[in-house]
Parts: C-alpha cells; sequence; structure tokens
C-alpha cells in the first residue's frame, strides 16, 4: 500500500483525487497549502501530487523544500499549461506534471507511472547491452522493452527504430535516416512510414500519445528521444 | 515743497518775482558792462570818470565845430558849462579860445577839414575812380576837360580844379586846429557833471552790482528750476496738462516763436526814442519775451513729465497717422492675400510682379531689361530652391511616414506659409499614428492578459467539473438515463476545456505575446511527419491524402511547434469538414523564392462564406455550430503563420478549399 500526498488548495479537487486514489487503492494525505504539505511529508509517502499555484506557500518553493528532504517523484498539477511554467517545474525537480483540467484517467497512469518507478529503483541492474531512458528499459539480448518494469510488445520495425534512438538520446534523426538505419534501403519517398511507425511506438509508450514526453517530434527535421526524460 | 508745487499763488509769485529778478538783473548787468567796459574793476575813479566822459566830450568837440562851420561866430557857439575849445587858423594864429588854463579832465587837439561841397563833371569823377587814394601826390595824367567845383560852406568861397590833388591842396590849406577840454572841476549842471555824478555813484556801487548780478542769477535759476518742477501740478493731483499743454508742441513752439518775436521786434520797428520812456518801453517788450519764453518751458516741462513730448507733436502725429495708414494698407492687402487660396493668391502676386515690372519696362523703354532679369533671377532663383527644399523635405517626410517610420519628424525650419502647415500637418498625423499604435498596442496587450486571466480562473472549476463527472462515470449507475446525462457532461466537458485552450492560444498568437524561435525547418521532412500523424485517420474518415513535393528540400526559418500547430489545425479542419470519399491534396512547390503550401479539400456542407470571413475569430463553415471545434483554428493557424513571417491565405471555389502557406525560402 502506497501513501500519496495530496496538496492543493482547491478542496473539491484533493478530495476527487482523494477517491480516484483510494479507489486504485492507495493511501493518501491531504494537504491545502505548502506548508500543510511539508508538515505532512515523512519517509512514508512515495509521491507527492502538488499544486503550483497555492496561497502562502506556493508549488514551486514547495517543491524546493521537498527536494531539501527528499527525492519522493513529485508531480505538478498545473493550471497554466504554459512551456515555461513546464519547464520550470521540470528543471526544479518535478518528475512529470499533468495540465489541469486533467484527465483522471492520465493522472491515474502518471501516478502508477511514477510510484513503480521510485519503488523498483533499487532492482535495475546495469549493463551494457541494457539501455534506459525515463522508465524505459532496452534489453537487446533478449530483444524485450520494459515501461515502469511491465514488457510491451513491440513490432520489430518500432523495436529497431526505439533501439536507434534509444542508443543516441537526444539525438535528432530525420525520417529517411531512420528509414535507411533501420529498414537498410533508400526510402524513395516512403519516408512518411517512418512517421508512421514512430506514431504507433508512442501510443505503446506514452501515457498521452498527443504529447509525448518520450519520443518527441522535431517538426521540420526528425524525431528524437528525450535526453533527461524523467517518466 | 509738494504743497507749493500745487499752489497757484506760489507759481503766480514765484514768476513775478523772476520778472523782479530779471529786472534787477539786467539792470545791474548794463550797470556792470557799463563798467567793465570803462575798465572800472582794475582802474582808479579817475581813470573811469575819464573814460565814462570821453565819449560825450568828443559829442561835444563835433557839436562845436559843426556850429563854428555853420559860420556862427565862435563866441555865439553854445556847448556844456564845463566845455572849453580854442581854435587855431592855418598859419597858426589863435583866433578863439574860452580857456584859461583850468585843469581839464579831458582834452584833445585835433586838424579839422572844412566842410565843403564837391561837382564833379563826367571826366573828372572818371578819373576819380581810377585814383588812388589818399591824393597826395600830383597824378601823372591830367584829363584837360576834368573840372571839379568847390564851395566853401562856411564862407561860400568857391573854387575850381582839374585834378583831386589839387582839391587837396585846397583842403590841407584851409584846415584848422581845434582843441577841446573838458574841466576837471566840474560845475554843477550839465552834461558831464551829471554823467560824472552817475558813474561816481557806480563806481562805488560797482562789487554791489556784481553781487546784485550774481544772485538775482542765481536766484532766478533756482525760482525757474521750481517753476519747471512746479510746473503741471494742480493742487494734489498728479501732474496733468492744461489746455496749453495740448496744443501740439510744434505748433505750440511756433506761436510762442512768434509772440516772442512780435515783442521784441515791433518796438524796435516803431523806433523807441532814446529816453527813459523808450526804454522802459523795451524793458517791458523783452520782459514779455521772457515770460513767453518761461511759459513755453514750463510747458515743455509738463509734457515731458506727461511723456506727451513728442507724441503730442503735430508732425508725430501726421506720421504716426500716416504710418498706421499704410500699415492698414499693407494688413489689408495681406490679409486679403491670405485668404485667397495658394495658386489664386500666387496667380496675384505673380501677376502684380509681372505688371510692375511691364510698367518700369515700359517707363524706361526698355533700358532696365537687364537690371529686372538680374533681380528675377537673384530673388526668383533662391526663391524657387527654397520652395523645392520644402517641397522635398515634405516628400521625405510623408515617404517615411507612409513606410511605417514613425519616428520621423519632418524638420520645419525655415518652412513658411503653405509648406509650414503641411509639414506641421505631417508630423500631426505621424504623431496620430504613433498614438494609435500605441493604443491598439496596449489593449491587445490587455485584451491578452485579460484572456489569460479569465481562463486561467475558468481552468479551476472545470477541473472539478471533469473530475466529478470522472467519478460519476465510475459510480455503478443503474439508471441508463442518468448514465447518458453523464456522458453528455463528460463530451461537453472536454469540448469546454478544448474551447478554453484554443482562445488562450488564439489570443497569444494574435497579440504577438507568444515566444518565437525560429530555426530552420525543412518542409518536406513535416510533410512526411504530418503525413505520418494524420494518414491513417484521413483515411479512416474516407478521405484520400495526396501529397506532392519537390525532388529537392525545401528549408524555410520557422518555429517547428508552431507550424506543426498550423498543419494540426488544418489538418483536423480537413478531417472534420471534408466530404468523405474525396482526395485531399497537399501540395509543396517553390515559387520565386517562395516555399508555397497548399491544402486542398471538398468541403462536405456547401461554404456560403468567402475566405475572409472564415479566418474571422468564431467563424465556423456550418452556421448550426453543431460539430465540435472552437472556430479558432483557422484564426490560429493564421496568427500563428503570420508570428513566423509566413503568410496564410483562404480560397473558397463552390465546394473547393483551399488554404495557401506561403514562407520566404532560405538557404
Amino acid at each position: 500500500m502506497h501513501t500519496i500526498l495530496i496538496c492543493d488548495d482547491e478542496r473539491d479537487i484533493v478530495a476527487a483525487l482523494k477517491i480516484v486514489l483510494e479507489a486504485e487503492g492507495y493511501a493518501t494525505l491531504c494537504a491545502y497549502n505548502g506548508r500543510e504539505a511539508l508538515e505532512l511529508l515523512s519517509d512514508a509517502v512515495q509521491l507527492v501530487l502538488l499544486d503550483v499555484m497555492m496561497p502562502e506557500l506556493d508549488g514551486i518553493a514547495t517543491l524546493s523544500a521537498i527536494r531539501e528532504r527528499s527525492n519522493v517523484p513529485v508531480i505538478f498539477l498545473t493550471a497554466k499549461g504554459e512551456d515555461t511554467d513546464k519547464i520550470l517545474g521540470l528543471n526544479l525537480g518535478a518528475d512529470d506534471y499533468v495540465t489541469k483540467p486533467f484527465n483522471m484517467v492520465e493522472l491515474l497512469a502518471r501516478v502508477r507511472s511514477q510510484i513503480r518507478r521510485y519503488t523498483r529503483l533499487g532492482g535495475s541492474v546495469a549493463r551494457e547491452d541494457v539501455l534506459t531512458a525515463g522508465g524505459l528499459m532496452l534489453d537487446d539480448r533478449s530483444k524485450s522493452v520494459t515501461l515502469d518494469g511491465e514488457a510491451l510488445s513491440l513490432t520489430p520495425t518500432e523495436y529497431d527504430i526505439l533501439h536507434l534512438l534509444m542508443q543516441n538520446p537526444g539525438k535528432v534523426f530525420r525520417p529517411d535516416a531512420i528509414y535507411r538505419a533501420v529498414w537498410h534501403e533508400e526510402p524513395y519517398g516512403a519516408e512518411s512510414t517512418v512517421a508512421v511507425h514512430i506514431r504507433h511506438l508512442r501510443e505503446k509508450i506514452e501515457i498521452d500519445p498527443a504529447e509525448p514526453r518520450l519520443i518527441k517530434a522535431v517538426w521540420g527535421q526528425g524525431y528524437k528521444l528525450e535526453k533527461e526524460a524523467r517518466q | 515743497m509738494k504743497k507749493l508745487y500745487g499752489s497757484f499763488a506760489a507759481k503766480l509769485v514765484a514768476v513775478l518775482l523772476l520778472c523782479a529778478l530779471a529786472v534787477v538783473f539786467g539792470l545791474s548787468m548794463v550797470g556792470v558792462s557799463a563798467l567793465s567796459r570803462w575798465d572800472a574793476f582794475n582802474g582808479s575813479l579817475e581813470s573811469v570818470t575819464q573814460s565814462a566822459v570821453e565819449n560825450l566830450a568828443w559829442n561835444e568837440y563835433m557839436y562845436v565845430w559843426d556850429q563854428y562851420q555853420s559860420g556862427l561866430d565862435p563866441q555865439y557857439i553854445s556847448h556844456d558849462v564845463n566845455f572849453r575849445f580854442t581854435l587855431i587858423d592855418p598859419e597858426g594864429k589863435q583866433i578863439y579860445s574860452d580857456y584859461h588854463d583850468e585843469p581839464a579832465l579831458w582834452h584833445i587837439t585835433q586838424r579839422m577839414q572844412p566842410n565843403y561841397s564837391v561837382e564833379r563833371n563826367a571826366a573828372a569823377e572818371e578819373y576819380e575812380a581810377a585814383m588812388e587814394y589818399p591824393a597826395v601826390t600830383p597824378p601823372p595824367i591830367i584829363a584837360s576837360e576834368a573840372q571839379i567845383v568847390v564851395i566853401d560852406e562856411r564862407t561860400g568861397e568857391r573854387a575850381e580844379f582839374q585834378t583831386d590833388y589839387e582839391l587837396e591842396q585846397w583842403r590841407q590849406a584851409r584846415s584848422m586846429t581845434m582843441r577841446g577840454y573838458v574841466l576837471a572841476e566840474l560845475t554843477a549842471g550839465g552834461k558831464f557833471a551829471q554823467r560824472v555824478e552817475q558813474v561816481t555813484a557806480l563806481y562805488r556801487t560797482r562789487y554791489a552790482l556784481v553781487a546784485a548780478a550774481g544772485l538775482s542769477f542765481l536766484m532766478g535759476v533756482l525760482l525757474f528750476i521750481f517753476l519747471m518742477a512746479a510746473a503741471g501740478h494742480h493742487g494734489d493731483a498728479p501732474v496733468r496738462e492744461s489746455f496749453v499743454d495740448r496744443i501740439p508742441l510744434d505748433v505750440f513752439t511756433l506761436l510762442a516763436i512768434s509772440a516772442a518775436g512780435i515783442a521784441l521786434i515791433v518796438p524796435m520797428e516803431m523806433g523807441l526814442p532814446g529816453d527813459i520812456v523808450g526804454y522802459t518801453v523795451f524793458g517791458l517788450c523783452l520782459l514779455a519775451a521772457a515770460l513767453i519764453a518761461l511759459l513755453y518751458c514750463m510747458s515743455f516741462a509738463v509734457r515731458v513729465k506727461c511723456g506727451t513730448l513728442w507724441q503730442n507733436c503735430l508732425i508725430a502725429r501726421i506720421f504716426r497717422r500716416c504710418r498706421r495708414t499704410t500699415h492698414r494698407l499693407w494688413e489689408l492687402a495681406r490679409d486679403g492675400l491670405r485668404a485667397l487660396p495658394l495658386i489664386r493668391r500666387w496667380a496675384v502676386i505673380l501677376g502684380g510682379v509681372a505688371l510692375v515690372e511691364l510698367f518700369v519696362m515700359l517707363a524706361s523703354e526698355g533700358d532696365c531689361a537687364g537690371l529686372l532679369w538680374f533681380v528675377n533671377l537673384v530673388l526668383g532663383v533662391p526663391a524657387m530652391l527654397w520652395a523645392l527644399i520644402g517641397f522635398a523635405r515634405l516628400r521625405a517626410g510623408a515617404g517615411a511616414i507612409a513606410g511605417g517610420d514613425l519616428n520621423y519628424t519632418v524638420d520645419t525650419r525655415y518652412l513658411r506659409g503653405e509648406l509650414l502647415e503641411h509639414a506641421g500637418d505631417l508630423n500631426h498625423i505621424r504623431d496620430g499614428l504613433n498614438a494609435a499604435v500605441a493604443e491598439r498596442m496596449k489593449s491587445q496587450h490587455f485584451q491578452s492578459e485579460l484572456i489569460t486571466n479569465v481562463s486561467h480562473d475558468i481552468k479551476t472549476p472545470l477541473t472539478n467539473i471533469i473530475s466529478y463527472v470522472d467519478l460519476l462515470e465510475k459510480e455503478e449507475l443503474q439508471n441508463d438515463t442518468a448514465r447518458g446525462y453523464v456522458e453528455v457532461l463528460s463530451r461537453q466537458s472536454q469540448r469546454l476545456k478544448k474551447l478554453l485552450d484554443d482562445l488562450l492560444e488564439a489570443s497569444k498568437a494574435s497579440t504577438g505575446v507568444l515566444p518565437v524561435s525560429l530555426e530552420r525547418c525543412e518542409l518536406g521532412v513535416l510533410l512526411d511527419q504530418c503525413v505520418g500523424e494524420y494518414g491513417e485517420r484521413l483515411q479512416s474518415a474516407g478521405l484520400n491524402l495526396v501529397v506532392s513535393k519537390p525532388e529537392e528540400p525545401v528549408t524555410i526559418l520557422a518555429d517547428g511547434r508552431h507550424l506543426w500547430r498550423v498543419f494540426d489545425n488544418l489538418l483536423s479542419n480537413v478531417l472534420k469538414y471534408a466530404q468523405p470519399g474525396t482526395r485531399v491534396y497537399l501540395n509543396l512547390a517553390r515559387e520565386g523564392g517562395q516555399a508555397v503550401l497548399t491544402f486542398r479539400n471538398i468541403s462536405r456542407e456547401a461554404l456560403n462564406l468567402n475566405g475572409e470571413e472564415l479566418l474571422a475569430r468564431f467563424v465556423r463553415g456550418d452556421s448550426a455550430r453543431s460539430t465540435e471545434g472552437s472556430g479558432l483554428g483557422l484564426a490560429i493557424a493564421q496568427s500563428l503563420t503570420a508570428l513566423q513571417g509566413g503568410e496564410m491565405t483562404l480560397d473558397v471555389d463552390g465546394d473547393l478549399f483551399k488554404v495557401t502557406l506561403r514562407f520566404e525560402e532560405t538557404k
């Protein structure tokens, strides 16, 4: 049984989250501002849901205070939805973010992902032929991919593309380059095939494929695997 | 003193006193001048008496001689009681004497020539005119017909000569010696006794006289100053002019001078007798003239004090009137010209100049042609250059403002008239534009801020709604109707969320507060990515996507995320509105350095709006607005395209819906 600390000044949202999370079998602690959250924070807490805009102590300051004490995963609940806020939160040590108004299904998926990763962190073994990024682990010997410990079923093409991207995290690959590396032939106008496969790959890996956190499209240039992805 | 200034009596007294002092001064000066003529301030009484007597003695001497000449016997000759004389004939024999060696105050001895009449004939006159005087030597030539007739007045003796030399000889031979004496011990009575008495009195009071003259002069000056200072004061009132002071200065001056002149000239012309009455009359006239002068001075002082000296001058008045009239005429002409429209005004001015020049030419019979040409050149060319420079400035200013340079100020230095007005108007237009632009920026910014804040505030309750609708969906609802309602709630709340996001994005994109980082972007790659994202969805919607692009890569500078958003919006539009079973064309081409992307599809619904109307915010092709979407997609796409320096146009041709994107191609 994992404990989640919910922190939001909007009591109705906290109540809704409490219901949903408890229905999923999590224990919850509720705080209505940053100060309360810091008081309730203990080693028993495995995840913090933190609103950004709060009275007394806002989410950003609370996050800084949390990071001084613990590296418990923190998911930001942000109403702003602006890129600068997301980036600031992630840079300050948030592990993920959900934009208000959020979808409960997505939120639960992200909560599950973070808790799994946090609780199994010690279990992973560093091996040369195992590539990791975010919660992804690609074992080239067994040709298997796991996301937060759960096995993914990928087609060979999808596997090859992911392998290519994971070997060079952060590097942008043009569609024709990916095609040549995976299909071992010239694309001759078949570059859009790559895009289709990437989309499928995203649908399998990303919680919200419309807003990918791992495999990102650099529009007009190609695709890349996010280097510092925390998922 | 102030009181004295205002008192008429004090002034009257002062004037009278001044008159009296003038009399005193005049008389004492007469005495002093006589005394100084007789050297009274250096010599003794005796020498002064001698000098004073001399004139009288001479008169008496000549009086005696004239009596003798008129043929009177010497013993019957009348003379002053204190005068004596002796007559001696040419041979040296004493004819008569009543002088008996008494001590003499004054005496003289002189050879006296007889009184005679002379008559010359023409030849003699001519001869005399050529002669040198005095005729002491015999002349070299004697004209035979010359004749001089001489008659002795006393004896009646007649003589005839041919030359003046002979006449001179005759005269010398008949001249007598006469001695005159004034006795030192004067008997009372007679001129000499009286004169000596007067002189002695004068001599005794000579210093008193000088003192009187000096004192009266000094007091006169002081009184004069007082009168000048007091002039114009009447009681306690401030200085004001009397009717006399209002007479124009020049007229007044003329009047004063003529009055004084009359007072001085009239007695002289009348010939006053030399006695005491005559002198008194003359003195009074002199006094009258002095009074006129004094009044004039006082009036002058008043004018100076009132500052009306020149103002009140007739000549000044006439001059002023003339100047005012010419000024008014000039203003009239100028205002008249100004009231005319530009072209007509200059037509009048140039026509006038041409007429004057024509007149000058005709009057001078063409002699002035060269000069006129030169004047026209010297005046006309700079004037035209000046106008051209002004025009060039206006042109530059208008060009700059039209080109969007709202900091440009038209230089108004040296500009005049219409050019200046024009420059001022241009600057005003610029200011107005500046204000309008600033106002617009402000209001846009405000609008964007407002939308951001409002949508943020809406998001919190919306999050609640969505969360609880989610919870409701999870509840095991027994009622099918209720489940249907929850489904509607879920759908509509999601739609509200989408609307809110679009609204926020539209406002940011249109006001330009969105950060844009331009990078090299390959449109071919982007198209492939788009096909990857949308291909399957389009296919499942029954649409056939046809993509065409050039062989070589087409690169532009754009912000990939924004550009994707544009494509995303356009393609989702196609998904929503395209007629199933038709083809959708996505074409990339190069056109004169520009990358041109076209999206073409057949609309499912009849489009009753044109391209521009479709681009307006919250406008949708279907008037019912039943389908999902905010009506902001196209507006957002256009704003984002513009943000990246591109251009998006929309064409509707029947059911053909066509979107064109244009970007500058980069190497």
